[in-house]
């Protein structure tokens, strides 16, 4: 592994890369814009929110927090649903692309015929997916992170809790990103791939929302990667084994499997 | 041989590749020599593409062995001495041939192989490209000349080449199969399929010939020219008539209009031009191209056999 790989993965990406932070930061601030007129409505709002059940509270980022104050605005509005949602279609498109997606359309065989190991190529690949998806966490939540203290968002938030509620949400893409290259570095189909990882980041995020609604369901969330980033609230405090180390591990024996499978398997180039 | 002891560059050893029921290469057994250009013909789905895929290390063989320079192709100390062009080559749309090719020459000397820096430049200019462009915005032609350019790169000791006259023009065409020779003359071994059979008869010492997966035909090219029949149209001052002809060695048949003799002819023809001197021969023609005919022998369509 030198790096030259992955450098030409993020060299074909890169339109893609400003089209998808474009997007992400415009996205980030507009829902940031929102929160002054929600603040301002804060105990209407507050009040009618308190007619739901806890359950409810809970599963949409509530639970401790008012609608109203930046912790229960920031969890409940951006990173429970939209943000994270948005950084997995990124993440888990260009995971299904990197191998299968590349190796259909041929161009794949750009980067084999050159003297590089199958599994490097492989590796590097997937790096390249985890940085591009990172570039575009930092940027937004840079953009966020300028953006809160003009909005009266970093009332009460330690100063790096933005920050360590974008690496734990990067961490949980990952995850899924992880299944889509696994399938896809597995089998050569993106199709695949990409309906493996969106059904199982669907059923995580169902589990969460389900959990809290259902008792018996509460198993559940063990299972749920949405749960370890969410649970621990990212934004008050520091990032937990379960939100940063197991979503990473998993993604890394993810990627072992694929790398393992491309490496073995015969090539579509 | 070549400096390194390997007398067999390319080693193909009975390879087989089933996909399930079919058979796509069955037993085929190649091997180039280091300087040597073998041409490898065969109809479409013939499994020329795929033994050159096996070859690569794309696709692991059902039975039998492939070795490039007595090792596997997919090690990077092996793969940085062979250059590739596939037979239906797609690089990334968005990319400028320089950054293509800048990422070839960088995983070259990665892997340790000396790449002048000029090189990419001196290719370029020789083959009239532009690398400042984008690959989406090239022609099919300029496209293969990347694809040409990048496998000759690092100056290979093997050349692999997949139909690489594909869509060039017949002034870039003859470029090509000059640099292709020169390689050659350089000591490279070239693996060399093409449909082209008059592209592959200039430039080949040695042709096989695939037909649904097995090789049918081997040989120099000097040797299958020899075996298939010449075809001539030898014109006359005094018509002759058949009966003259059939006892000639070699003369495989025989059509007569007017002045003009039609004859197949296998091995010498002197005979036929002693017999029919005595007639005044005022015009030899060469009717055919002699590899085409021992490819049509050698290469039976499906739909044709079993026919009455």
């Amino acid at each position: 592994m030198n790096g030259l790989t992955l450098r030409f993965m993020i060299a074909e990406r890169r339109r893609s890369l400003l089209g998808w932070t474009t997007g992400t930061v415009v996205l980030v601030l507009l829902m940031a814009a929102v929160y002054p007129s929600i603040r301002d409505t804060g105990d209407e709002l507050d009040a009618y929110l308190e007619s739901f059940p806890e359950g409810f509270m809970e599963a949409f980022g509530l639970a401790g927090a008012s609608i109203s104050s930046p912790e229960g605005y920031l969890t409940s509005q951006l990173y429970s649903n939209v943000y994270p949602i948005v950084l997995l279609i990124m993440g888990i498109g260009a995971a299904a692309w990197t191998i299968a997606g590349a190796e259909r359309d041929g161009t794949l065989e750009a980067t084999l015929a050159a003297p590089v190991r199958r599994r490097s190529v492989a590796l590097e690949r997937f790096l390249g997916v985890a940085v591009l998806t990172l570039i575009v966490t930092i940027i937004s939540t840079l953009a966020l992170a300028a953006i809160s203290p003009a909005l009266g968002l970093t009332t009460d938030l330690p100063w790096w809790g933005i920050w360590a509620a974008g690496l734990t949400m990067w961490a949980m893409v990952m995850l899924y990103t992880g299944v889509a290259f696994a399938v896809g570095a597995a089998t050569g189909r993106s199709g695949w791939a990409i309906a493996a990882a969106s059904v199982a980041a669907v059923i995580g995020f169902l589990g969460q929302v389900l959990a809290a609604l259902a008792d018996p369901l509460e198993w559940m969330r063990v299972v749920s990667p949405w749960y370890w980033f969410l649970e621990p609230n990212p934004l008050v405090n520091a990032p937990t084994w379960l939100s940063l180390a197991m979503p990473l591990g998993i993604t890394a024996v993810l990627v072992g499997v694929g790398v393992w499978a491309f490496d073995r398997r015969d090539l579509a180039v | 041989m070549d400096s390194t002891g390997i007398d067999r560059a390319v080693a193909i050893d009975h390879l087989t590749k089933r996909y399930g029921d079919l058979t796509a290469v069955d037993d085929v057994n190649i091997a180039v020599a280091p300087g040597e250009v073998y041409g490898l013909l065969g109809p479409n789905g013939s499994g020329k593409s795929t033994t050159i895929r096996v070859l690569l290390g794309y696709l692991a063989p059902t039975a039998g062995t492939v070795a490039v320079l007595g090792d596997d192709a997919r090690l990077p100390s092996t793969r940085a001495r062979i250059g590739y062009l596939p037979g239906d080559l797609r690089l990334p749309m968005r990319l400028t041939g320089q950054r293509i090719l800048g990422f070839t020459v960088a995983t070259l000397r990665a892997a340790g192989r000396d790449v002048p820096d000029t090189e990419v430049s001196d290719l370029a200019a020789r083959l009239e490209l532009d690398l400042t462009r984008r690959f989406t915005t090239l022609s099919k032609g300029n496209r293969q000349k990347i694809g040409i350019l990048r496998a000759l790169l690092g100056s290979p000791d093997v050349l692999v080449l997949d139909e690489p006259t594909s869509g060039l023009d017949p002034l870039v065409q003859d470029l090509v199969l000059d640099l292709v020779r020169a390689r050659a003359e350089a000591g490279a071994a070239v693996l060399f399929s093409s449909h082209i059979l008059s592209e592959v008869e200039s430039i080949a010492d040695r042709v096989g010939v695939l037909n649904r997966g097995r090789l049918v035909t081997e040989g120099s090219v000097a040797e299958l020219v020899a075996s298939a029949p010449q075809q001539l149209v030898i014109t006359l001052t005094t018509p002759v008539t058949t009966e003259s002809l059939l006892s000639v060695p070699g003369v495989d048949s025989i059509q007569i209009e007017d002045r003009d003799v039609h004859l197949a002819v296998t091995g010498s023809a002197a005979e036929v031009f002693t017999r029919l001197a005595p007639y005044g021969i005022e015009r030899v023609k060469s009717a055919g191209n002699e590899l085409d005919e021992v490819f049509h022998r050698s290469v039976t369509p499906a739909w044709q056999e079993g026919a009455p």
